[in-house]
């Protein structure tokens, strides 16, 4: 897999074979497997907890849902479509950002790999070093996103 | 004088406007520049004071970023949770 800023102000995301398009479906099936929304509604302040949990929360859920839903789509029409070539914008670039930050709360959440840590590959149980991996990769788009497109 | 009169009492309670303060807490997801953005773009801070805020989360693991009236306070927690970084709200003690 390739990414890169492009001379137009975009982010390329060129998908060269069957491991980069499981790799980049991941993003989806990790930001789905948390529930930030909540996660959040249970930190608030008893005073303003509820309401909280009645009306903030839904909607947060739904916006982060329709940030990997998006990013989905973007995914699957490039595929689909045979280019395998996927193109970020300024528009889309906070929705990027989000839903990649979704997964990455979510793998942090399960995992619990702690701020700045390195791991090694030995004497890792394989599907927590895969996701730190993950993690990883989708941190250095993000980095992209916001050196390039986002300030 | 009528047989009944009616009496109306009028109580006045004192409401205090009690300022709320905003606070972003630490996480080992979020990425510096990212929480750094955020805090201007959300609350208008200039950078370097954007900056020191996000730093002061980094190292201490919270920051006050706004102190101010409960429903502004509510609305820029959402935003905060909007862009996906910890925050609540307290009463200014």
């Amino acid at each position: 897999m390739k990414v890169g800023p492009t001379l137009d102000g975009r982010l390329r995301i060129d998908a060269e074979d069957e491991d980069d398009w499981f790799l980049l479906g991941c993003i989806a099936k990790d930001a789905a497997g948390d529930s930030l929304a909540e996660r959040y509604g249970e930190i608030m302040d008893g005073e303003v907890a509820e309401d909280w949990r009645e009306y903030v929360v839904p909607d947060l859920a739904e916006q982060f849902e329709g940030k990997v839903v998006g990013v989905q789509r973007a995914i699957d029409e490039a595929r689909e479509g045979g280019s395998g070539q996927i193109w970020v914008t300024r528009e889309t670039a906070f929705d990027w950002y989000g839903a990649l930050n979704l997964a990455r709360l979510a793998l942090e959440e399960r995992y619990r790999f702690g701020p700045g840590r390195v791991l090694k590959r030995a004497n890792q149980d394989p599907e927590r070093y895969f996701a730190y991996i993950r993690s990883g990769f989708y941190s250095a788009i993000q980095s992209m996103l916001l050196g390039n497109l986002m300030k | 004088m009528a047989e009944t009169d009616t009496l109306t009492l009028t109580r006045t309670t004192p409401s205090l406007d009690v300022p709320w303060n905003v606070i972003v807490h630490d996480d080992p997801v979020n990425l510096m520049d990212y929480v750094t953005m955020v805090l201007m773009r959300v609350f208008g801070h200039e950078a370097a004071v954007a900056e020191r805020m996000m730093m002061e989360v980094h190292t201490k693991g919270k920051s006050v970023v706004w102190s101010g009236g409960r429903e502004k306070a509510e609305f820029y927690v959402q935003q905060l949770h909007s862009h996906q970084l910890k925050a609540t709200m307290e009463k200014v003690a």
